[in-house]
């Protein structure tokens, strides 16, 4: 039954079907950022923003399913996450239109969300993962990501040439996001 | 779906789904808000028409398509033919860095694949690249990169 689906479009009348929404979704979504910029407040102002948004926007839904909802859902909150990383700093536009700020989170609660997004264990998956690379890709990433050397210096430190730096980071990042893509608790789907 | 319950979110993201609720209910209701939408869309729709009209002005007054932008993304060249590498669709090749490393995935096609003589041209320039030693000027080794400026070749 696409409940999803009827709760949004019941919403276009009646807001309060939105709550359903809300209930179903934001844990997810929340969940989904965390784990991708491992930061509970930056995840929690996307979350809101990208529910505020989605709201506002309901009308345009066309989909029919629930998995409809949750990927058009997941685009906004994609959407939402690129101009974050292009602006470094969170949009909040539906939210002021709804005339509301994103959640404050406490220190506890800032725990709480990292934790219930599988944190732990993305980062014992990360470290053993790390564990698994090839000595030079790992020394590498290490200077690169850990030291936050600029690719000169890891370039010198290793006594390789700066592109050959940046090969071998790139080819560490990409087997990490390969191992962390694929555990289960990385995406959830509908 | 309904994933998430059972699994309570912390009290202060709760307690903010009401704050949520109650702005949800007031927007739809607000009487600024239908004036707004009544005045302000129509406005709009006539700046975006207005506004699509003189880029297909310049269009027709300009054939080059430009279609990606300079210094931004790249296309990649087969080194066997000398031409752009494609994909299954037809389209060729192409990558724009993103902002984020971690998300960053390297050039796919839009079907998910990438074609098999960029992977082991790829292979091949970063066996290369491991036997350079540090210092060496790479403006002589071998690429296969083009930057895309307005168009892309053999279009």
């Amino acid at each position: 039954m696409a409940r999803l689906a009827q709760a949004l479009r019941e919403s276009a009348s009646n807001p309060e079907a939105f709550g359903f929404i809300f209930d179903d979704q934001f844990g997810p979504i929340l969940d989904r950022l965390v784990r991708r910029v491992f930061d509970a407040e930056i995840a929690v102002d996307v979350a809101a923003e990208t529910l505020a948004e989605a709201f506002t926007q309901r009308n345009r839904f066309r989909g029919s399913t629930d998995a409809e909802v949750v990927n058009w859902l997941n685009a906004i909150a994609d959407r939402k996450l690129a101009r974050f990383y292009r602006k470094d700093a969170v949009e909040k536009r539906a939210l002021r239109r709804l005339g509301i700020d994103s959640p404050h989170l406490t220190e506890e609660e800032h725990h709480e969300v990292l934790e219930r997004a599988g944190m732990a264990e993305l980062r014992g998956l990360v470290r053993s993962e790390l564990r698994a690379l090839p000595d030079a890709q790992r020394a590498a990433l290490t200077l690169r990501v850990v030291d936050e050397l600029p690719y000169s210096q890891v370039a010198s430190r290793l006594g390789i040439t700066e592109e050959a730096a940046r090969a071998r980071v790139a080819r560490a990042l990409r087997a990490l996001r390969h191992a962390v893509r694929t555990q289960p608790f990385a995406e959830e789907t509908p | 779906m309904t994933a998430d319950r059972g699994r309570e979110l912390p009290a202060s993201l709760e307690a903010w789904r009401d704050t949520f609720m109650t702005a949800i209910a007031d927007n739809a209701q607000s009487p600024q808000a239908t004036w707004k939408r009544r005045i302000l869309l129509p406005i709009a729709a006539i700046a975006v028409l207005g506004i699509a009209g003189v880029a297909v002005a310049r269009l027709a007054d300009n054939p080059e398509p430009v279609v990606l932008q300079k210094g931004k993304t790249i296309g990649y060249i087969d080194l066997r033919t000398g031409e752009p590498i494609h994909c299954p669709n037809g389209a060729p090749l192409t990558y724009s860095p993103s902002a984020n490393p971690v998300e960053d995935d390297g050039p796919r096609c839009a079907d998910g694949s990438v074609p098999d003589v960029y992977s082991s041209q790829v292979r091949d320039y970063e066996q290369w690249l491991e036997k350079q030693p540090a210092g060496t000027a790479l403006a002589d080794g071998p690429t296969f990169s083009y930057e895309l400026k307005s168009g892309i070749p053999g279009q």
